[in-house]
């Protein structure tokens, strides 16, 4: 105790001597205007994040020059610098972004966040890319969590986790219009405008994107492919400083997608299209975030938000007369009342249906009525819309207990709310809760222990808890070793536990309409097929065991993860309204490594190696289409001249459902300064080396090089 | 035939320098406060024994053979008196206006040397190449002296220059998203307390360490910087008295060559610094010197 007295006095007195000869002593300083007392302290510990050595888990960092370097359109695309991590159109138009991919669109098994909201979509657990509001150029960084990570974002971060943050309305100055065009139909048009006040600032970007996907001239069961995309967007960020503690974000956004789709081959049994599929997309959010500074040791966050997508997709078909396969008013029996019947009879077996369909005395009759009424050919709109909507609400703390101890803690409301005809017959909602903590402790200098855990609530899945231990060990400043254990959880959506599918026709000639009892057995017509969820479904899960490093020296940062996942309770296979196999019989085993690995050689240059090896055992081949057991990319940015920028970039994924996929890219940039005023040319080409279509038959390019140039002022 | 009046020049320049070495010197400490001159001189006394200067007494200003004048004022008031001043913690430009206009006069500047700075910059981040300096016109010249040794060293200076604290705002995320560190410069215009938060919320939002410019901002939130601080300055100006007392020179103005390193260690540690330690630092930045 009295050594302990001493340290303090000797501390004490030290102190004293140091401020004695302060320069400038106190009363100067404050006659110059910043006085030791005023300075405020900005980057308090609360506030700091961790830095990624310390991290409990694998991390890929995007930043603003790696996004500039990879040439990027769309925000997918910036993901295929990411070991171990699938990006790429894998239906037409649509892209699916997966770590650790299994199924080919497999957009359900990884949370994606967007400036602390997700945009996981709740109904049919997915994530539209195509419809998230937020243009590449308005894009911060990106730190994408390789691995589960529920413990800090609860369930759904299962695979892993993507965390998009947004250029901050402060960073964004005066008007950029810009404008990009090329082959493959790419035409982008952009206008951000960002303004600042003495206490904050806004940023509002309006975009429009449009290209024709695929694009090469060929047959997709006998009918053109159609995949041509025109997205419009809007997203709004404002930022206001209350006082020195208390910050007010307001975020906002829409988006209007318009996607050519492609004919769908379980209808092509049974029609023929008059209008081709097009679907059409709206989308909408308004975020409020409130941050208080109670101290330098803590901090507090309140975040609401509320999201609302509407995805609906028309086409207008002629359904074929059994008998004779050409359209007529026989085709009406599929929208009978006697063929559900034998349907249902036949515990819904569609095969076994359509073996008993003309031994079905009722079916028969029906058929007749139909045939011989007279009416016109069978011919409709079929829609197939979804609605979904969320509300969130949600607190978290961050607390610096002790020098060595941190707590980050929280809790969350949501309300998840689905409503479509054709997959749920109505609208189902879903509520949650949640309360999460992670808990960072130093128990001595080289040793970092990371406890968290995410217990939440919801009606359909009950209470899960997905846990995660890790033990970091940091051997000197900026080298970490890691060892980290979680579990998490994928939630069964509304529409696995509510399924419940009814596909009516839509705009029926005027004699279906008036004498629907008559000629089809009900007033309210159906397609005879329909899927109903028992309800009994359990949420998938993942086990992961991890060891990893992250080190940086001098010019050299790494990392590199060894993992073994286990994922269990799959529900792997198909459950759509024609085919609804619905079950947890599911598993599969990954094991491997990967790493990242970016090199500054020179102050011109940045070279960065990404490699990916993964290995899959699966109990069904649906979960092994999209994985690649030897994965990786390479990118080159070379700043060769003032304003002048030129990067290259490889990636490979060897394969993807059995196709090589192999790109280079290349790009050439160059900024001019005119007063205050910049403008900024750009060209760049992507070229499909391998020849390959991606994943699917179908998904060729009519030449293997796109290329586009894109001009922006900014003023 | 040659003039002689230049070697009489010399001999009487020799033989008064002599004279101060013999008879020691007459110091006179001016500028701050009472009490921080107070401290100083004694701090002084002692260094100055301990490098065995012993002729050193303390007189008023008007019978100094050099007086030491503590900041801009002191220093422009002992020039008044047309007789040696030596100016601690004198602003640069201030310093070396007096200087070319043939003071016979000295100082070491209140700003930090950038040139250390920089170095600093490259130690705590040997991955930084492109680094940024955003000044104003009166600090415009810091960017003009780490030019050519940035050049030397393969590092690409960016150098943005503002009008004021309000283009600041305008300018700063723009210059931020070329570089990989951000110096900042010792100016009183634009680094300020009332500026500290914009420019260290938005160097950290685009995850852009700051180095500099003193060791308030280092509190605030500032990587690191390296500083003179009143010790350092006791120690500088004893060698240059001691120097004075035996040669009866001053040096010419510059950076004072003793300083100390100031590390926030929150913020290092956030942004993965593999070197933390102040002591190591200043030894490693010395002996690149």
């Amino acid at each position: 105790m009295r050594s302990l007295l001493l340290v303090l006095v000797m501390s004490a007195t030290s102190q004293g001597a140091v401020a004695a000869l302060d320069w400038p002593p106190a009363s100067e300083h404050e006659t110059a205007g910043a006085s030791a007392s005023g300075m405020p302290v900005v980057l308090t510990p609360a506030r700091l994040r961790q830095p990624q050595s310390e991290v409990p888990a694998s991390v890929t960092v995007i930043d603003r020059s790696l996004i500039e370097a990879s040439g990027a359109r769309e925000i997918y695309q910036l993901f295929r610098l990411v070991p171990g991590m699938a990006a790429l159109n894998v239906d037409g138009n649509v892209p699916t972004v997966a770590y650790h991919p299994t199924q080919a669109r497999d957009t359900r098994r990884m949370l994606v966040l967007v400036d602390g909201r997700s945009v996981y979509q709740p109904g049919l657990s997915r994530v539209l890319w195509n419809d998230i509001p937020l243009e590449v150029e308005d894009i911060e960084r990106i730190e994408v969590t390789r691995g589960p990570n529920a413990a800090a974002y609860g369930a759904n971060a299962f695979t892993g986790i993507i965390n998009i943050i947004s250029r901050h309305p402060e960073d964004v100055i005066g008007t950029t219009v810009s404008a990009r065009g090329g082959n493959n139909g790419v035409r982008d048009v952009r206008l951000t405008d960002g303004r600042r006040w003495s206490g904050g600032g806004l940023r509002l970007t309006a975009a429009r994107r449009a290209d024709e996907g695929y694009d090469d001239d060929i047959l997709y069961l006998g009918h053109p492919l159609r995949d041509a995309r025109d997205v419009h967007t809007f997203n709004l960020r404002l930022a206001h400083h209350l006082n020195l503690r208390d910050t007010l974000e307001v975020f906002a956004g829409g988006a209007r997608t318009a996607l050519q789709r492609p004919v769908d081959a379980g209808l092509l049994t049974f029609v023929d299209y008059t209008r081709l599929p097009e679907e059409d997309n709206r989308s909408g959010f308004l975020q409020l975030r409130w941050s208080r500074e109670m101290s330098d040791q803590h901090q507090l966050r309140v975040q609401a938000y509320g999201q609302y997508t509407r995805a609906g997709t028309s086409q207008g078909v002629c359904t074929l007369d059994p008998l004779t396969g050409l359209p007529g008013p026989g085709g009406g029996v599929f929208y009978s009342r006697e063929l559900r019947d034998l349907y249902e009879a036949n515990n819904r077996d569609l095969d076994a249906t359509l073996a008993a369909f003309p031994s079905d005395p009722a079916v028969i009759n029906r058929y007749g009525i139909l045939a011989g009424s007279g009416a016109s050919p069978f011919c409709h709109g079929l829609g197939v819309e979804v609605e979904e909507q969320r509300a969130d609400l949600e607190i978290e703390d961050t607390l610096q207990l002790h020098r060595r101890v941190r707590l980050v803690s929280g809790a969350n409301v949501r309300q998840d709310r689905a409503r479509s005809q054709v997959f749920l017959r109505g609208t189902h909602q879903n509520n949650s809760q949640a309360l999460f903590s992670n808990l960072e402790l130093m128990p001595l200098d080289p040793v970092r222990v990371n406890l968290g855990g995410f217990y939440q609530w919801d009606e359909i899945n009950g209470s899960e808890f997905s846990p995660r231990a890790a033990l970091i060990w940091t051997p000197a400043p900026g080298h970490g070793v890691r060892l980290v254990y979680s579990r998490a959880v994928r939630s069964v959506d509304i529409y696995e536990d509510q399924a419940d599918s009814s596909i009516q026709p839509e705009r029926l000639p005027a004699d279906y309409r008036q004498n629907a009892v008559a000629l089809l057995g009900w007033a309210q017509p159906e397609l005879f097929l329909t899927q109903r969820s028992d309800g009994k479904l359990k949420s998938e899960r993942i086990r992961s065991r991890e060891l990893g490093y992250f080190g940086r020296m001098g010019q050299f940062e790494i990392d590199v993860r060894f993992f073994n996942e286990h994922l269990t309770d799959l529900i792997s296979r198909p459950v759509n309204p024609f085919q609804f196999e619905a079950g947890n019989a599911d598993k599969v085993d990954h094991r491997g490594w990967e790493t990242q690995l970016a090199w500054w050689p020179h102050r011109r240059h940045l070279l960065r190696l990404t490699a990916a090896r993964v290995l899959t055992e699966a109990s069904t081949g649906f979960e092994r289409r999209l994985i690649a057991r030897n994965s990786g990319s390479l990118l080159w940015r070379y700043d060769f001249a003032d304003g002048w920028l030129f990067s290259s970039a490889y990636y490979l994924a060897k394969d993807y459902n059995d196709y090589r996929y192999e790109q280079a890219t290349a790009q050439l940039a160059k900024r001019y300064h005119l007063g205050p005023t910049e403008l900024e040319l750009r060209a760049m080409i992507e070229h499909n080396l391998s020849g390959d279509p991606v994943v699917f038959d179908e998904n060729l390019y009519r030449d293997n090089s796109r290329y586009w140039f894109a001009v922006a002022l900014n003023f | 035939m040659k003039p002689w009046w230049p070697a009489l020049v010399v001999l009487l320049l020799c033989l008064a320098a002599q004279g101060v070495g013999a008879a020691g010197v007459k110091l006179a400490l001016t500028g701050a406060s009472d009490s921080f001159r107070e401290r100083f001189s004694v701090a002084l006394d002692e260094e100055l024994a301990r490098l065995s200067a012993d002729g050193i007494s303390w007189v008023e200003p008007r019978k100094a053979d050099l007086t030491l004048a503590l900041g801009d004022s002191a220093f422009r008031d002992a020039l008044t008196l047309r007789r040696p001043v030596l100016g601690l913690f004198v602003s640069r430009d201030v310093a070396l206006e007096a200087f070319t206009a043939g003071c016979g006069c000295s100082a070491f500047f209140s700003e930090t040397d950038p040139i250390r700075q920089l170095r600093l910059a490259r130690l705590l981040f040997p991955g930084a190449y492109r680094v940024g300096v955003l000044t104003s016109p009166g600090s415009a010249w810091v960017a003009g002296l780490l030019g050519p040794y940035a050049e030397r060293r393969e590092i690409t200076l960016i150098h943005s220059e503002v009008a004021d604290s309000n283009a600041l705002a305008r300018e700063l995320p723009r210059l931020l998203s070329q570089v990989d560190v951000l110096l900042a410069v010792n100016d009183a215009q634009l680094y300020t307390a009332s500026t500290a938060r914009l420019i260290l919320l938005t160097s950290y939002r685009q995850n852009k360490p700051v180095i500099g410019p003193d060791e308030l901002f280092v509190q605030a939130g500032s990587v690191a910087t390296t500083f003179t601080s009143g010790e350092d300055m006791v120690q500088q100006a004893a060698r240059a008295v001691a120097d004075y007392e035996d040669r009866g020179r001053l040096p010419p103005p510059d950076f004072a060559t003793a300083f100390s390193v100031q590390v926030n260690q929150h913020v290092a540690r956030s942004y993965g610094v593999p070197v933390l330690n102040e002591q190591t630092l200043r030894q490693q930045l010395e002996a690149g010197e």
